[in-house]
């Protein structure tokens, strides 16, 4: 594991502002796939996907996510990129014809994206999706039919890649992640939610290239193969032992349970909302909401009990 | 002034500003003024004891050396790797309340203090302070890594 020097990008305080090249290239990564998937349209050499997107049980906090997108951002993806064909909270059409867009996608060419975990319990029926042909849909029966005949399937978010918080102790309704109810490959992207740029980004990179280089499991290395640790600004406290004891403090928060050095993901670079800011800048610990286990494995999310009686 | 002395005060005054500190952090209902005045005493007594060993380092310097045996050595001091461990001792040091965090595989007990998979005493839901040897081998396999991890003792 390579470990690259530590650099900002930029000073927010203005007084310093040396950019890292490594930093700045990965921060740009979405933006420059997406453009150039865009440039290719525009010459006809690739069309546009289609894109379908299903809620199975989950917040709906990822299709959220990806409209806080920016730079590319969410108008981009719907007019330039994808032909999104069903989307449970963005459609227009309704009832039947909603549903009918859904299945009538089967046997053309289109991606599946997936959010929400699938519910097991009693064949599924505790999350129903819709109605088709006079019978109730179960998210499990949807993400099967859709799973096995789409191009690619991406699990986006903790619940679709691994159950996320849907399946959090005790699971009630037998939830799990989407790859454990298809036979075919899934394209993990976890993160509670998943960052807008990784999805643009890994759907980007699928319509110019195909399948991304991907992890042992399955998630894509151009997002997911630094861990936090390895990116932090606060790294020089850990390295010298500089440690937070409470919820404010500016220095390392590794003693109050910060998951930072098990979570594989680029939040440091990438950062949230508009890339302007992440937990462990506004001086909160890390939760691992990006590694697999979360929330369960990554519990408690802080604890002052470490320091206390030293 | 003996440095074990100075640590164990240190101690010392930072389980008390530690306590003073939660409390003002949970807004118990005392009278702040009373526990900042506390803090500010500990504060005191630190930096006196400070300028103590900083005055007794520097005669001993002068003088030439006469070694005097430490008053009361913390046990932590000794590199000492043999100690046997029951499960209930291990139990104790799970990274808590100032404790370190140790972890049992295969009847080695290793120190995971500072590892940075275990802040705070936790790796992956698992506690330290147990023997971990099942799930480390459900998950890890591969033993090899584990010679880079300190033992500090067996289990007996």
């Amino acid at each position: 594991m390579v470990i690259y020097p530590k650099c900002k990008v930029g000073d927010k305080l203005g007084t310093e502002s040396f950019r890292c090249p490594y930093q700045e290239s990965k921060l740009q990564s979405t933006a420059k796939l997406v453009a150039r998937a865009n440039d290719e349209i525009k010459n006809n050499n690739i069309k546009k996907s289609n894109l379908l997107w299903l809620e199975l049980n989950g917040c709906a906090g990822n299709i959220i996510s990806l409209l806080n997108g920016q730079n590319p951002d969410f108008q981009y993806l719907l007019t330039e990129m994808a032909n999104m064909i069903y989307s449970n909270s963005l459609l227009a059409a309704e009832g039947t014809e909603a549903m009918d867009e859904l299945f009538g996608a089967i046997g053309s060419d289109y991606i599946l994206a997936v959010e929400g975990a699938v519910s097991l319990k009693d064949d599924g029926i505790y999350n129903m999706i819709g109605r088709h042909d006079g019978q109730l849909i179960t998210g499990l029966d949807a993400v099967k039919r859709l799973g096995e005949n789409a191009a690619y399937v991406i699990a986006v978010g903790a619940c679709a890649s691994h159950g996320g918080i849907s399946a959090a102790r005790p699971n009630p309704t037998d939830c799990v992640g989407v790859h454990q109810v298809l036979q075919r490959k899934v394209i993990q992207l976890p993160g509670c939610p998943c960052h807008p740029d990784w999805f643009m980004g890994t759907l980007a990179y699928i319509m110019l290239y195909g399948e991304p280089p991907l992890d042992s499991r399955n998630r894509p290395l151009m997002f997911y193969s630094t861990t936090i640790h390895d990116r932090c600004p606060r790294r020089s406290y850990f390295d010298q032992g500089i440690f937070a004891s409470k919820l404010g403090e500016k220095t390392c928060m590794y003693r109050m349970g910060c998951r930072g050095p098990v979570t594989q993901i680029d939040c440091p670079i990438r950062q949230w909302n508009g890339h302007v800011n992440w937990p462990v800048e506004d001086d909160s610990p890390c939760i691992g909401c990006a590694q697999f286990g979360f929330p369960d494995a990554m519990e408690p999310f802080i604890t002052y009990r470490s320091t206390r009686g030293e | 002034m003996d440095l074990d002395l100075l640590i164990e005060s240190i101690r010392k005054s930072m389980g008390q500003i530690n306590a003073d500190i939660d409390e003002l952090y949970m807004n118990k209902n005392k009278d702040v003024q009373q526990v900042l005045e506390r803090l500010n005493r500990e504060a005191m007594i630190l930096n006196g004891k400070l300028q103590k060993y900083k005055v007794s380092k520097e005669l001993v310097a002068e003088e030439s050396a006469i070694p005097s045996p430490p008053v009361n050595p913390p046990e932590k001091n000794e590199p000492n790797n043999t100690r046997l461990f029951t499960l209930e001792e291990l139990a104790v040091n799970d990274g808590r309340d100032g404790h370190p965090a140790y972890v049992a595989v295969n009847g080695f007990v290793y120190d995971v203090t500072s590892r940075v998979g275990w802040a705070s005493g936790i790796h992956f839901g698992l506690r330290a302070g147990k023997d971990l040897t099942k799930e480390f081998y459900s998950c890890h396999g591969d033993p090899i890594f584990l010679e880079s991890l300190p033992i500090v003792g067996y289990l007996s």
